[in-house]
């Protein structure tokens, strides 16, 4: 199986979902809900919430699966961007400012030992791959991709210049690139496991 | 435009990780429908963060698939059962309803007719009796040899019979009866006054006469001889063998 048969299965998906077939849904389930539990898990910190905001996830993007444009980017790319989006309106939420009310969020976005703690998978061996990143790259990236922080958070979790942000998320994308290195294999590997 | 310090300055990172601007996010996607090398670079951040997404990935709880699911906006599936419409029917019972009561109402119908003709027919053979009756009375009359005798009250100057007497025929027949209503255990008796001798003629019916005013009778084989008179009695019931001379009723001479 290659990159290219994985691109094909999920086009077939896609068209899938937008012929309404909920077995479509299903599988898409399958393959994405436990990458889009991780970071919606990761930026509401409750297992109830982030369970009612997966579920959101999956039935906005059956209800708009038509909006889905491939030329624009891939459909996880499209999924995680409803689901960051989902959960950042949950935290501004009153529910949630009232179930997390005794947790401080400057506290977390300053806690040193956030950015470290170990993700919830098994395969130490891309864990151990990982670990050989540089921590203030692997936050960064954390902090926009699983936190959904702005530039402006960014800035005041880590007191990077907003200037610099940019490029420096940069190199810190090119540099999960590099440790990854083929993202094929990789591409592979959690296919194979979540399908 | 330089491709590549477009590239390098970091915005297509910041485009996948949903930081760009409207602005930048549009432009981002312009360049991309144009230069494969821009969709190229989109396409392995994507895969990048896909796949280290993947790495970070919990598994939810196994009922929450059920329960999401169990939320989709219900798609009517092809196989879906019909309700029965039950309406349909409405024709059909109303259809057998007018033909059971039509049925009901022409059986009703084919009885009463039925009646009526079987009334015809009895009407008819009774017509047909009368006429064949009447023909022999006619026939009687016109008989040239047929004898009329008025016989006339003793007692009542009212009462009257008309005998018709065919001695070839050996028949009487009874006319213009004029003659009051007996009681119950009485009758009246015709009699044929031979030499003196009555002969016994029978009762006369004069109540179940087909027609009252006239009545033939059959003479008995032994009536022979010519009458000298006929006679009419009042006797018990049934008639006697020998007539009561003291109620000698009605008498003419032949």
């Amino acid at each position: 199986m290659s990159l290219n048969k994985i691109r094909a299965q999920e086009d077939l998906l896609v068209a899938m979902l937008k012929s309404k077939n909920q077995q479509a849904l299903t599988l898409a389930y399958q393959n994405y809900s436990g990458a889009i539990y991780g970071i919606i898990l990761r930026m509401l910190q409750s297992e109830e919430i982030a369970q009612e905001v997966l579920q959101d996830v999956f039935l906005k993007a059956w209800d708009n699966i038509e909006q889905y444009d491939a030329t624009k980017g891939k459909f996880f790319t499209w999924l995680s961007t409803i689901a960051r989006r989902l959960a950042i309106d949950k935290t501004r939420s009153a529910e949630y400012k009232k179930t997390e009310k005794t947790k401080n969020i400057d506290h977390i976005v300053h806690s040193e030992d956030k950015w470290s703690e170990t993700p919830q998978f098994k395969d130490t061996g891309l864990e151990r791959v990982l670990s050989n990143m540089d921590e203030k790259y692997r936050t960064l990236i954390d902090m926009a991709y699983f936190y959904g922080y702005t530039h402006q958070e960014i800035h005041e979790a880590t007191n990077i210049p907003i200037g610099t942000i940019k490029t420096r998320l940069r190199t810190a994308v090119q540099e999960l690139r590099r440790i990854l290195g083929d993202t094929e294999v990789f591409c592979l590997l959690f296919f194979l496991m979540f399908n | 435009m330089n491709l590549q310090e477009y590239i390098l300055s970091g915005i297509l990172e910041n485009y996948v990780l949903g930081l760009a601007t409207d602005e930048e996010r549009q432009e981002v996607e312009r360049y991309a429908a144009v230069y494969p090398e821009i969709r190229a670079e989109l396409d392995a951040i994507e895969q990048t963060l896909e796949t280290y997404a993947f790495s970070h990935a919990v598994a939810p709880p196994s009922g929450l698939q059920t329960q999401l699911l169990n939320k989709l906006s219900p798609v009517a599936p092809a196989s879906a059962k019909v309700p029965f419409k039950w309406w349909w029917l409405l024709p059909i019972v109303l259809g057998i309803t007018y033909l059971l009561v039509q049925n009901f109402s022409q059986q009703r119908q084919l009885v009463e007719k039925n009646t009526a003709i079987a009334q015809l027919q009895t009407d008819y053979q009774d017509l047909e009796r009368n006429c064949a009756s009447y023909n022999t009375q006619i026939a009687l009359l016109k008989d040239t040899l047929t004898k009329s005798i008025l016989l006339t009250g003793t007692y009542e100057p009212t009462a009257q019979v008309v005998v018709h007497w065919n001695q070839k025929q050996n028949k009487v027949l009874l006319g213009a009866i004029n003659l009051s209503d007996l009681n119950a255990n009485q009758d009246y008796q015709l009699w044929a006054i031979i030499n003196g001798k009555p002969s016994d003629m029978g009762v006369i019916d004069i109540t179940q006469s087909v027609l009252p005013e006239t009545q033939l009778i059959e003479v008995k084989a032994d009536f022979l001889e010519k009458p000298q008179k006929f006679a009419i009695t009042i006797e018990p019931k049934g008639g006697s063998a020998v007539p009561s001379l003291d109620k000698l009723y009605l008498v003419g001479n032949v």
